[in-house]
């Protein structure tokens, strides 16, 4: 059944929650290499010991334990053989006055206290008293003492008793406080009766008597300490066969009802090992009898023996496991330091390289082959974005310095004073409309080459200027060449670098055909067409038509196609190798732009459209000697837009596929 | 500096603590404070104590405590007895068990020292005020009924010839709570058989020489000893005068000597408290005291026998006349 949770409890769990939130403990244990390392083998090692310290406590408390019931059977057995010897004595005592001293002598002609007072003597140690009664317990000899108390009933003393009832026996009693005789130092002493029955001779007839041997119960009490001396909670009492108390180290106690003991039960047990839960304590009880007497010696353990030998074991195993524990923390932290050491090291490198140090000789290489082998690559790495940075920072210098030098080229003095020297001698020639005519068309040429500081145009705007350049030209060449435009008209809407034909019609005019005759037949024919890209079978158009009713397109999904502007003249050509100079960095016999053309090389243009469009793209130049020149311009077919123009004056325009091309 | 990681440092100061408690307890062993309490009684010596002693001992080795008797001989002034206490507290009792031989006038003593060292006064109580801390305690017989056992000893005795008889008595010393008790108990039972008290006297220096002074002077059929001591002077008078045949004794104690004297005859019947158990319970609860001194000490009684010829061999009587201490 669901408990109903008081608020005081949801608030004391939340609280409990918290400080057991996963932050908590990542705080009190930092989720870093050398933690997770030291952490799980430390409590790995932690448990392993404290298994193999219990184990080990399991089994030296086992060992303990049947060494300890081993020892104490070993020590019972050896009690009860001097008890026996000690009774064994004492019989022998019994015998020696009956058969040597009373069956010889004729009681009431002779007495035998000699004899029982050299026996006495030589055995006073262990004896109280010996003395010799008749069947009606007249006493007829005793040792040391002679005077019987009066009023004493001894036929009626159980001693007497049990000699007269079991005539072949001798007879051991339990103890008790010996008062048959007179004794004026009031002392009274505990004893125990070894008695018999005699056949005595009196007057020449045969009769019955009994012989008391009585002995000092404190032989058997001081043998009987001697043996619980050893053990403060283990013990060894005597017991008869009844299951009275001979003795007992808290016999007191016991009579006093302080202390119970199972003496009752234990006497009924067979000699040999027991366990048994008394007054709820778990004891192993050991019994063994004592010959003669039917006297059962019994030695008592209880469990808690073993615990409390073990106490200072225990200790010691927590000791040594604790000391083992610290060695092996240590041994753990630096091992786990030596393994993290390295990869902190190169995180410390990572952070130094997010707050700005780029050199890649700060970053750590070293430790492990595998940690080494990232410090190595990282350090490549930051070595190669630096290359990167430095490629880019000089690109984006030389396209700004192409760009100027177009634009420049577009001002060219030479130029300049040449156009305006036409259209000065046109007016003096009163050619107005044609002077009308240039200066529409310079005009119009330097509106397209500014472009408002843009530097992508449409394609037809590009056309436009390299139509209004030859317009110029042609009036200052006095129509020595003709000029033939075969453009495709879908592709004037494209995006183009602005002022990459011009350069090229200059070439065209200055190497081609500009120094041939009218009737020579020069020609400078400009064609533009578009190929569709390989596996697409939509035009390039089409698309743009397209994405112009729909969303703006990718750029990179809309350029699938590629333009191509060659400017082909009929002049003086060139050879091969020629040819292919022309686009090489200063080499060596270059064609370069001429000092009274505008100023802008064909390497010029062929990198700025690389620049703009990658390395892809660009000029191809084909020549023949004495046959002609094409240099042919080749685009990606980039829709012209306000999004591309942006991006592509930007310099973030990227072709898929462009670097395979 | 080095920063220090939280589980090490955790770690270290657990292993630290489980390894110092460990060896605490190593070094502590099993062994408590072995605590000494002194025992203060008048003639020490005297067999009058074995039981008491026997008692004493056995919840000595139960509680692991260490003995201390104090020699003294006749001890009949509070002051040398206060002198005694105080010397053994200051030689490091950590607690006294004894029997005031004055029970007036011992407030300020029993409180002024049982806050240094518990006390358990045995056999008579004194004078105490309220013990809130259960800093002292008593552990005696019932001693107005061992005073109506006696007088019932001589009506069982007598009687309604009782009233037929002298008696002499010796009863004690008076400055007891105990005798007084013991007396006015016994007075209460015989008082009705109007017996012909011819004398009393106090238990002192020379009881003998002044029984026989008293008995001369008024001669006694009976003679009646409240305690110990005032029944062995009894029988030593009439052992000496050989009285014998004319003298009946009755009374309280417990020495072997009075046993003899029962045992011969010559005292009818012996009332005999149970000095085992006060010498047990007095020390038994005194170590429970010193183990947990918030406890409180309370006050006990014990019981007590009747003992006389016949019975004085019987087992559970020899068993408290003679004790076995191992």
């Amino acid at each position: 059944m669901e408990q109903k949770k008081s608020p005081e409890n949801l608030k004391k769990q939340t609280k409990i929650g918290k400080l057991l939130s996963e932050t908590n403990i990542r705080r009190i244990l930092p989720n870093t290499i050398q933690t997770t390392i030291l952490t799980s083998f430390t409590l790995t090692s932690a448990a392993l010991l404290i298994i193999l310290g219990v184990l080990l406590y399991g089994v030296f408390a086992g060992r303990m334990r049947t060494v300890a019931v081993e020892n104490t059977q070993q020590m019972l057995d050896q009690a009860v053989v001097s008890l026996e010897d000690y009774l064994v004595s004492m019989r022998r005592i019994s015998d020696a006055i009956y058969y040597d001293v009373i069956k010889g002598k004729d009681m009431d002609a002779e007495t035998a206290e000699s004899e029982m007072n050299l026996m006495y003597e030589a055995h006073k140690d262990n004896l109280i008293s010996i003395a010799l009664f008749t069947a009606d317990g007249e006493l007829l000899s005793a040792s040391p003492i002679d005077s019987l108390k009066a009023d004493l009933n001894i036929p009626k003393q159980p001693w007497f008793q049990k000699a007269m009832q079991q005539t072949e026996n001798l007879h051991f009693s339990t103890p008790y406080v010996e008062h048959l005789f007179n004794d004026t130092s009031y002392r009274y002493n505990w004893v125990f009766s070894l008695s018999r029955a005699v056949e005595l001779t009196r007057s020449g007839s045969p009769a019955m008597g009994v012989l008391l041997v009585d002995m000092k119960y404190s032989t058997i009490e001081q043998m009987m300490n001697r043996i619980n001396q050893e053990s403060a909670l283990q013990y060894v009492y005597l017991v008869d066969s009844s299951g009275k108390i001979i003795y007992h180290p808290k016999q007191m106690q016991i009579n006093y009802g302080i202390i119970p003991e199972n003496n009752i039960s234990e006497a009924h047990y067979q000699d040999g090992q027991h366990e048994e839960v008394f007054h709820g304590e778990k004891r192993t009880v050991i019994v063994s009898t004592v010959s003669y007497t039917g006297w059962k010696m019994i030695s008592v353990i209880p469990h808690r023996v073993y615990s409390f030998g073990l106490g200072s074991m225990r200790y010691i195993i927590i000791i040594i496991i604790g000391i083992t524990l610290l060695l092996i923390l240590v041994f753990y932290q630096r091992i786990s330091s030596r393994i993290s050491r390295p990869l902190t090291d190169l995180n410390h490198s990572i952070r130094n390289m997010e707050n700005g140090d780029l050199n890649p000789g700060d970053i750590y290489v070293g430790g492990t082959q595998e940690v080494r082998h990232l410090g190595m690559t990282l350090r490549n790495s930051m070595q190669r974005i630096n290359q990167l940075m430095h490629d880019i920072v000089v690109e984006q210098e030389e396209k700004q310095k192409s760009e100027m030098d177009a634009l420049q080229s577009q001002i060219n003095p030479h130029f300049l004073y040449n156009t305006l020297d036409s259209i000065v001698w046109m007016i003096e020639g009163e050619h107005n409309k044609d002077a009308v005519f240039m200066v529409t068309q310079l005009a119009s040429l330097f509106r397209i080459s500014l472009s408002r500081g843009k530097n992508i145009i449409p394609i037809e705007q590009e056309l436009k200027h390299a139509e209004n350049y030859m317009n110029i030209q042609k009036v200052r060449y006095k129509n020595a060449f003709t000029v033939r435009f075969d453009i495709d008209p879908q592709i004037r809407d494209y995006a183009t670098v602005k002022l990459i034909i011009q350069p090229l019609l200059e070439n065209a005019i200055y190497y081609g055909v500009g120094d041939m005759e009218e009737d020579d037949g020069g020609e400078i024919v400009i064609r533009g067409w578009m190929e569709a890209a390989p596996g697409t079978g939509e035009s390039p158009q089409a698309q743009n038509g397209k994405e112009d009713k729909n969303e703006p397109a990718d750029i990179d999904e809309a350029s699938s196609g590629d333009i191509y502007i060659s400017v082909t003249d009929n002049g003086y050509g060139m050879t091969k190798e020629a040819a292919e100079n022309l686009l090489k960095e200063n080499p060596e016999g270059a064609r370069r732009a001429p000092r009274h053309g505008s100023g802008v090389g064909l390497l010029n243009v062929h990198n700025r459209i690389r620049l703009r469009f990658g390395e892809a793209y660009g000029l191809t130049v084909a020549s023949e000697p004495d046959e002609g020149t094409t240099v042919t311009i080749h685009l990606p077919a980039v829709p012209f837009t306000d999004e591309n123009q942006r991006l592509l004056e930007s310099g973030r325009y990227h072709r898929k596929g462009a670097e395979k091309l | 500096m080095k920063e220090r990681n939280p589980f090490t440092v955790t770690a270290v100061s657990t292993i630290i603590i489980a390894i110092a408690i460990a060896f605490f307890m190593l070094l502590r062993g099993n062994g408590q404070k072995n605590y000494r309490i002194s025992v203060i009684v008048s003639n020490s010596t005297e067999s009058r104590w074995n039981t008491l002693h026997a008692g004493l001992e056995q919840a000595a080795e139960d509680s692991d405590i260490r003995l201390n008797y104090v020699y003294t001989s006749y001890l009949d002034k509070l002051e040398d007895q206060v002198r005694l206490m105080e010397a053994e507290i200051n030689d490091g009792s950590d607690g006294i068990i004894t029997e005031f031989c004055d029970s007036q006038d011992t407030q300020e003593i029993i409180q002024r020292l049982s806050v240094k060292a518990p006390i358990v006064m045995i056999n008579t109580t004194a004078e105490a005020d309220p013990d809130v801390e259960g800093n002292h305690a008593s552990v005696t017989p019932d001693n107005y009924e061992i005073g109506r056992a006696i007088g019932n000893e001589l009506i069982i005795a007598y009687g309604d010839e009782l009233g037929l008889k002298s008696m002499g008595i010796i009863s004690g010393n008076p400055r007891q709570t105990a005798m007084q008790e013991r007396l006015r108990g016994f007075m209460d039972v015989v008082s009705d058989r109007n017996p012909a008290i011819t004398w009393q006297i106090p238990y002192g220096r020379d009881t003998e020489g002044q029984i026989r002074e008293a008995d001369q002077e008024h001669p006694a059929d009976i003679l009646i000893g409240l305690d110990n001591g005032s029944l062995e002077a009894a029988v030593d008078y009439v052992s000496d005068q050989g009285l014998q045949d004319k003298t009946v004794l009755f009374g309280a104690g417990c020495s072997e000597k009075l046993v003899y004297y029962i045992d011969s005859g010559l005292i009818r019947s012996m009332i005999l408290p149970d000095d085992f158990s006060v010498g047990y319970q007095s020390l038994a609860d005194l170590a429970g005291k010193l183990d947990n001194r918030m406890s409180v000490l309370t006050d006990r009684q014990v019981g007590y026998n009747v003992v006389h010829k016949e019975n004085l061999f019987r087992e559970e009587n020899q068993n408290i006349l003679f004790p076995i201490v191992q």
